[in-house]
């Protein structure tokens, strides 16, 4: 090992910098969240003002058999100066298929909008008999409001029918366009400044560049925050960017229940803490850099396609645990939902119960994983032994074979009426036994030969590994103080296995816990989801029950577990950390 | 080694996000056609030559080829077909492709475990296809999730009269129409001619017949059973189950799948299971039927039409009309009517329905049950004595006169697993018909509250 060339000090102007452009990315989100939240809540009053027009169309087409309803209709349009047309639908007959014709307009301008969809409880305005209305979001009954493709609003309200289960009309009317006022850009410049002023007196300050950081880039927060409501609009530069935060910002007023801000606050916050809590890495990295880049040139690539490849589906796995199938955000609701579901025996889901036959699942694989590849990885290792090269070829062999293909091979030698092993127990004069059957333990069993096949030839080949790297000296020495086998492999052997083999067993430990190739192929998580693993009852959230945040829920919780597991592993036994000598 | 450790737990804990932000495979940027020409109801006029048989064409068929409208654009198409059923559609879009400058079609052919899912997760992200090929029983989930949308006034009668009208009713989902059939799949009984020369007409016989072919050996290349279906999986459980006159949703459309009905028709199957003993013991998968029954370990089979496919040239088989269960009450198997739905998505509606016209064509219909076998959903082809008299045909055409379609509301995707598992302990185990029937009914109405609303 080359000796430590101590690095030296970051300029004092890459804090500045960095600082500078984190900040410039900040005070867009913040400036743009702003206005974001702004439109969202003027939108929100427009909503409600429409309403009222709604309801009066819902009057009016009440008189449609009296004849009064066309000027009824009239004065709406007229009273209303932003609305573009109110409308109003009757629903028609069904033809020999049960297929929705000729529902009637009763009222609309241009004479199009769809009614049937509307009328039968589903959920978007669409065609039938009448001109679609393009509409971009699902709109449900009960959600009264939608947008349509060209960005006017539309609201509609259902009119129950005399039974009050159905709904015999839809009348509401469609929103004129407005104007969306977005800030300047040039505050983003300011707020950039505003950071690189505070990072460059804070240097100057007795305090830790961490905590400098994240109080500057904190306070710049707050004041963009102030100052963001006062600032004049600025035109078509700041739409593009408004589209995004007005997500983010329609998240938020869907959380917050019309009083968004606090949230957002709090996100931003909480993002500005952690880059600047990052900063202080960041200008040592940008110090290095300076100094040799090459070794960053190399290793470029492939921090970029991990960042694609994992860093960014692993955030949006964790963006969509918070919002539901519609894309509306829900907070920790499907935590909650995960967390608290009670071992319900009806339930096709209980994480508790769950998260313990998952734990057990582990620990066995992991016990025979361990104990096979270490007591044949001894065997292999003796010196004499002949052939030991096929031998070891022969034992990777189950490493080597796609899990999928060995699973499914495993499944059919658990077959009973066809299968080799059932076969053999009947020739043993043994009744046959259902192993996929009813009964959760031969289940759990098959899954567990099943991954014991699978998983011992790695923790196999990583034993033999460090077995041969063990040196005969220190054998031929205990020999000379006359220990026994046992003594040998217990004070020689095992404290030398455990560099290699304790950072297997973590790995092993996270395969096994995520098998979900063994589980779903083999016994399927049955019978009735009682040997399912975590992942596939996320899985089965996510096909059967098709909740995309639920599924993600559990996906971030398995993560949580796995990371904590490996942390306290990892301090107890310093298993990762590279054997210095 | 830390670091790289940290990176594997990233990993294997972003596997399961990969499923859910996996995108599909992007089609080719087509140029949005506008919508508006959908409507207008065009004729197909892009069959001229499509197959052999278009002598019998219909006179909507007009003689110029190749007139599309609007700007080029391409049209994909996801089917999860195979085989002779795959070639087939690869025919009809290679004549289309040949015959349309303007508009082409791009079939992407996804196995059929991954196709659902490929399906849901492409797209809401604008990534999925324009058309798709699938059974009707996914509509209702797909059509509350905005996945799918409704033809329209494209759906015109007249359209709608080339097809049998039990493949179009179960393409409606809350009176809007979803696709267009293409063919339909119904259970039938398959038997071995050399085993048995002519088919029971009831189940008694059957089970009759049945009990001389079983010969249970320990060795089980020696034993032989008389009958093998899937029987605890509910669409084979089907023909017990409806025959009967059992359902799974009651008229008002409520879950009801611990009826007295079902309650009998288990126990029909418990005693082809434990007393008739002729099914052989434990579950047995598709793959396993199909052997047994190539090798005339099994005289009876209940299977659709993709099994035809799938047995050996060497046996002989014949198919007939699933036996009564009783004198006067048939087994009822579900009806699956495959369909060519419409993607919620589609950036090019008017060239998409131009090319539902033309597969589900009664043309396009002649090459799908020439060339794939297929059991096409229009009644066109049946007036014809080649496919009219055809043996096989004429016994899926009966028995689809008294299936029953699947049904498809967003529900039913919830009631497949508890059912099965009911079916399971109950035929295989010693759960008891009722007990086993009202825990389903209960498992299904706690994940249908679970499910997305």
């Amino acid at each position: 090992m080359p000796p430590k060339v101590p690095l030296a000090p970051p300029p004092p102007w890459s804090r500045m910098v960095s600082a500078g452009v984190l900040c410039a990315l900040l005070g867009l989100a913040l400036v743009f969240g702003q206005a974001a939240l702004r439109s969202q809540q003027q939108t929100s009053a427009r909503r409600v003002g429409a309403l009222a027009v709604a309801d009066a169309a819902v009057a009016a087409a009440a008189e449609v058999d009296s004849g009064k309803s066309a000027k009824l209709f009239e004065s709406i349009e007229r009273e209303h100066q932003d609305i573009d047309y109110a409308f109003a639908v009757r629903e028609g007959g069904v033809d020999e298929f049960g297929i929705s014709r000729g529902s009637e307009v009763v009222h609309a301008k241009p004479p199009a909008v769809d009614a049937a969809r509307l009328l039968d409880h589903s959920k978007r305005v669409s065609t039938d008999g009448h001109r679609a209305l393009e509409i971009k979001q699902p709109l449900a009954v009960q959600h009264l409001f939608g947008e349509m493709a060209d960005g006017r609003l539309l609201v509609a309200v259902p009119v129950k029918d005399s039974s009050g289960n159905g709904v015999s009309a839809v009348a509401g009317a469609v929103l004129r366009k407005t104007t969306e006022d977005s800030p300047p850009l040039w505050i983003v410049a300011v707020l950039a400044g505003l950071a690189v002023l505070l990072a460059g007196v804070g240097r100057k300050l007795p305090l830790a560049p961490r905590v400098v950081d994240t109080a500057s880039i904190c306070a710049v927060v707050l004041v963009g925050w102030l100052l963001a409501p006062a600032l004049p609009s600025a035109g078509p530069a700041g739409v593009a960017v408004l589209g995004g935060s007005r997500m983010v910002a329609h998240a938020a007023v869907e959380a917050g229940g019309g009083n968004a801000g606090p949230w957002l606050l709090g996100l931003l916050l909480l993002a500005a803490g952690a880059i600047g809590w990052l900063l202080d890495d960041s200008a040592r990295v940008f110090a290095a850099l300076r100094k040799d880049p090459v070794p960053y040139f190399y290793v470029g690539p492939a921090i970029l396609a991990t960042g694609l490849l994992i860093f960014v589906p692993f955030a949006v796995g964790v963006g969509l645990s918070f919002v539901d199938g519609e894309g509306h955000f829900v907070g920790i609701d499907h935590y909650i939902e995960v967390l608290t579901s009670v071992v319900d025996p009806n339930s096709s889901t209980h994480f508790f119960r769950t998260l313990a036959l998952t734990t057990l699942w582990t620990a066995i694989n992991v016990g025979f994983h361990v104990g096979f590849g270490l007591g044949l990885a001894l065997v292999l290792n003796r010196p004499h032994l002949r052939a030991r090269a096929f031998y070891r070829l022969l034992l990777i062999v189950p490493w080597a074979v796609p899990s999928y293909i060995t699973a499914l091979t495993w499944k059919w030698l658990f077959n009973t009426q066809f299968g080799p092993i059932n076969a053999m127990l009947a020739a043993l004069g043994h009744d046959r036994i259902d192993w996929l059957g009813n009964s959760p333990l031969s289940n759990f069993g098959a899954n567990l030969a099943t991954n014991v096949w699978l998983g011992f030839p790695f923790m196999m080949v990583i034993s033999l590994g460090a077995l041969q790297s063990i040196p005969s000296e220190l054998y031929e020495a205990a020999d000379i103080d006359g220990a026994t086998t046992w003594q040998k492999f217990k004070h020689v052997t095992l404290p030398l296995l455990k560099p290699a083999l304790f950072p297997a067993i973590i790995l092993g430990t996270i395969w096994t816990f995520n098998a979900f190739n063994v589980i779903y192929l083999v016994s399927g998580g049955g019978p009735d989801h009682k040997t399912d693993i975590l992942i596939t009852e996320a899985y089965y959230t996510f096909t059967v029950l098709r909740r995309t945040g639920l599924a993600a829920a559990y996906s971030v919780l398995i993560f949580a577990i796995l990371l904590l597991y490996t942390l306290i592993t990892n301090r107890k036994t310093r298993a990762t950390e590279s054997v210095s000598t | 080694m830390r670091k790289s450790l940290t990176l594997q737990l990233v990993t294997a804990a972003a596997a399961c996000f990969l499923a859910l932000g996996a995108q599909g495979c992007k089609k080719d940027a087509a140029p949005a056609a506008e919508a508006k020409a959908a409507a207008s109801a065009e004729q197909p006029n892009d069959n001229k030559g499509a197959v052999a048989a278009a002598a019998a064409a219909s006179p909507t068929v007009a003689a110029v080829v190749d007139d599309d409208p609007g700007p080029a654009s391409t049209v994909t198409v996801w089917h999860a077909y195979r085989d002779a059923e795959r070639a087939a559609l690869d025919k009809l879009i290679e004549h289309w492709n040949g015959t349309h400058k303007n508009t082409q079609i791009q079939a992407l052919s996804v196995p059929p475990d991954a196709i659902i899912d490929k399906f849901q997760v492409a797209v809401p992200n604008g990534n999925g296809p324009d058309l798709m090929i699938f059974a009707h029983d996914k509509i209702g989930v797909w059509a509350r999730d905005g996945l799918i949308q409704p033809l329209g006034e494209f759906a015109t009668p007249e359209r709608l009269k080339r097809f049998m009208p039990q493949t179009v009713k179960p393409l409606v989902f809350e009176k809007n129409l979803y696709g267009l059939p293409l063919a339909y799949k119904t259970l039938v009984l398959f038997y071995n001619k050399k085993m048995v020369p002519t088919p029971p007409k009831t189940l008694a016989q059957l089970v009759e017949v049945a009990k001389g072919f079983t010969k249970a050996d320990p060795n089980a290349d020696n034993a032989s059973f008389g009958l093998a279906y899937e029987a605890a999986n509910l669409y084979f459980h089907g023909p017990f189950l409806l025959g009967a006159g059992g359902a799974v949703f009651d008229e008002a459309g409520a879950l009801k799948i611990d009826s007295p009905e079902a309650k009998k028709a288990i126990e029909t199957v418990r005693g082809l299971y434990r007393d008739a003993k002729i099914l052989p013991q434990g579950t047995v998968s598709g793959f396993v039927i199909t052997s047994m029954f190539n090798d005339g370990k099994v005289p009876f089979v209940l299977q659709g039409p993709w099994f035809m496919g799938e047995i050996e040239k060497s046996v002989d088989w014949a198919v007939a009309t699933l036996p009564e269960l009783e004198p006067g009450k048939p087994m009822r198997p579900f009806l699956g009517s495959e369909a060519a739905l419409l993607s919620a998505k589609t950036t090019n509606k008017a060239a998409a329905l131009r090319v539902i016209d033309y597969l589900t064509s009664d043309e396009a219909a002649l090459t799908r049950i020439d060339q794939g076998k297929q059991m096409v959903a229009n009644i066109k082809t049946y007036e014809m004595p080649k496919w009219g008299d055809d043996a096989v045909v004429k016994v899926f055409r009966a028995q689809a006169e008294t299936a029953v379609p699947m049904p498809s509301s967003a529900e039913m995707s919830a009631v497949w697993t508890p059912y099965n598992a009911a079916l399971q302990k109950a035929i295989y185990g010693d759960t008891k018909a009722e007990e086993a029937l009202a825990e389903a009914q209960k498992r299904a109405i706690d994940d249908i509250a679970k499910m997305k609303k």
